[in-house]
């Protein structure tokens, strides 16, 4: 770990305020922007839970306008795109702005692309053709309830699946007052969700120094706050640390294909309406221990990132491997007796063993672009099926 | 469209009229301070002739802008930069971040590590009005709060630390 084994890339382009009193720095960081009338996206829900005038006040004194479309759905479609694209344009704007997690980025990164040039670029994009154009700037403020690809190129509107660096959120801004208090279950699927994608960046056979080192800051944030933060509401400094989690796991998933964990929760998602981060969590234990039994791939302080330097270096080598197998089952049983209706298996979740099969030619195909053997992925779900934790 | 306002934020005139008054006391107390204390005196003697630096807050102000007259005496020269040659500007990025620093909850190297500030010029004058800054504050603010308002604070007999400060309050008080 110490020096780059080969060539490497590494892309993000995104600056990122975290902290008290960040989002007072929109006016600042708008104009460097050269933006000076931001549409603010998000969900009626948070709209109703006072954000509007969170934004109102970080505006205060700006002498800007902002306008709030609060009515972003769970399953943003093109239909929405067109209405917002009318908006944005007949009232002048030169920005957006996302509070929010999923369907809010992926409306807002529809929505750049169709203010940036035309509304029919997004369905050149999703046929494959590259943008041309320049976006218009995009910022992002994280909650807790969140999709695992805000701060990356994807994005997806009903059929669309949109893929572009260009859509990465140009800022990003975590501030105390707009990460609040969430559902356990929400809470623990982000974590989930971010944990899985900072262990399988670590394992990815294309890591780097640069993904190394932001899914270490993903998996120790997580690893040292979800608990506390589940356990009290008052934690803000420790949803602070799971939404720069949320942010570093994205961004070290961003740029490297995505994983076989991963992929299966979102395959396994779609088909029973659970959040996938919790069935990501229900799958990494298995997947960490087809891992330990390769030894090509495996590596050694897997355990750093989950246990922390301090357990890492208190324990014998030969146990490492193991250990941080035992570690991510321990802060998941501790979760599930956080969550109530925390699944214990993916039988739970209403899947039959005859739907593995299927389940295994979605990773296959689809998911895992051929990184992974077939066979592997079968071994993980049926152990994720046979396995009540 | 349904779910759709547009929003004029208010201003925050209290808040406001806090920070202009503290930047217009800081920056009387900034002329008094380099004629009493040697070290205020002597980070303005490093700096160039008739160099001049403001302190404000974006994207409206307040601000106050000192500098050194053509004799070398550092002079309090009011809250507008307009028709001033201003070799150095120091603004904070929103009056929240000024909040944070005029009421001590954060230093001026605290905000700067916190990325409050933005500096316009060059770095080696910013660092030394942020010395200049720190100074004054352990002058104006009882210990207990100039504690934290500053980086470190300095181990001063104490005569002459009082001494010192009745003449700068002398001075930013009542111009003498």
């Amino acid at each position: 770990m110490s020096k780059p084994q080969r060539a490497y890339a590494f892309y993000s382009p995104t600056k990122v305020l975290s902290g008290n009193k960040a989002l007072e720095n929109l006016p600042v960081e708008l104009d460097g922007m050269n933006a000076v009338k931001p549409l603010i996206l998000t969900t009626p829900g948070l709209s109703a839970r006072g954000m509007e005038k969170v934004m109102a006040s970080a505006f205060g004194d700006s002498n800007l306008t902002i306008g709030v479309f609060a009515g972003v759905p769970p399953q943003p479609d093109l239909r929405l795109i067109r209405e917002l694209y009318g908006l944005y344009r007949d009232n002048g704007y030169d920005a957006i702005i996302a509070l929010g997690g999923g369907p809010v980025l992926d409306t807002a990164k529809g929505l750049n692309i169709a203010v940036s040039g035309r509304p029919e670029d997004l369905d050149s994009l999703a046929s494959g053709n590259p943008l041309t154009k320049k976006l218009r700037p995009l910022a992002a403020i994280l909650t807790l309830d969140l999709s695992g690809c805000e701060m990356t190129r994807y994005a997806s509107l009903g059929p669309l699946s949109l893929t572009s660096p260009a859509l990465i959120p140009d800022l990003m801004i975590i501030d105390p007052r707009t990460v609040p208090e969430e559902e356990r279950k929400t809470v623990a699927a982000t974590a989930l969700m971010s944990m899985t994608q900072a262990v399988e960046a670590c394992l990815h056979p294309a890591r780097n120094p640069l993904t190394d080192a932001y899914a270490y800051g993903a998996a120790r944030f997580i690893m040292e706050n979800i608990l506390n933060v589940l356990r009290n509401h008052s934690d803000r400094k420790g949803r602070l640390a799971l939404a720069n989690a949320a942010f570093l796991a994205q961004t070290s998933f961003d740029n490297l294909a995505p994983g076989m964990v991963y992929e299966l929760g979102i395959a396994i998602s779609r088909s029973c309406h659970t959040k996938p981060g919790l069935i990501m969590g229900l799958l990494l234990p298995h997947f960490l221990l087809l891992e330990m039994r390769k030894e090509t791939t495996a590596r050694k302080d897997l355990y750093l990132f989950v246990g922390g330097p301090e357990a890492f270096a208190g324990t014998m080598a030969e146990a490492i491997s193991r250990k941080a197998v035992d570690r991510i089952v321990e802060i998941l049983l501790e979760l599930q007796s956080l969550v109530t209706d925390f699944p214990r298996s993916i039988r739970d979740l209403g899947i039959k063993k005859e739907d593995l099969e299927g389940l295994v030619a979605q990773g296959s195909v689809a998911g895992v672009r051929g990184e992974y053997d077939p066979r592997d992925i079968r071994n993980i779900l049926e152990k994720a099926w046979e396995t009540r934790f | 469209m349904n779910n759709f306002r547009e929003i004029t934020p208010g201003n925050k005139p209290l808040k406001r009229a806090y920070v202009a008054l503290m930047l217009w006391f800081v920056g009387r107390a900034i002329e008094a301070a380099a004629r009493v204390d040697g070290a205020v005196k002597a980070e303005f003697g490093g700096l160039p002739p008739e160099f001049t630096f403001s302190l404000g807050v974006m994207p409206q102000g307040p601000t106050m802008i000192v500098g050194k007259d053509a004799q070398g005496l550092v002079r309090y020269r009011g809250w507008n930069p307009e028709g001033q040659k201003i070799d150095l500007k120091m603004k904070i990025k929103n009056l929240e971040g000024a909040i944070l620093m005029f009421t001590f909850q954060e230093s001026t190297a605290v905000a700067t590590a916190r990325n409050r500030l933005i500096v316009d010029g060059e770095v080696p004058a910013a660092c030394a009005i942020v010395r200049v800054l720190d100074i004054v504050e352990v002058y104006l603010l009882p210990k207990l709060i100039a504690k934290l308002a500053v980086k470190r604070y300095p181990d001063w007999p104490f005569g002459e630390k009082i001494l010192n400060r009745i003449r700068i309050y002398a001075g930013a008080v009542l111009g003498l």
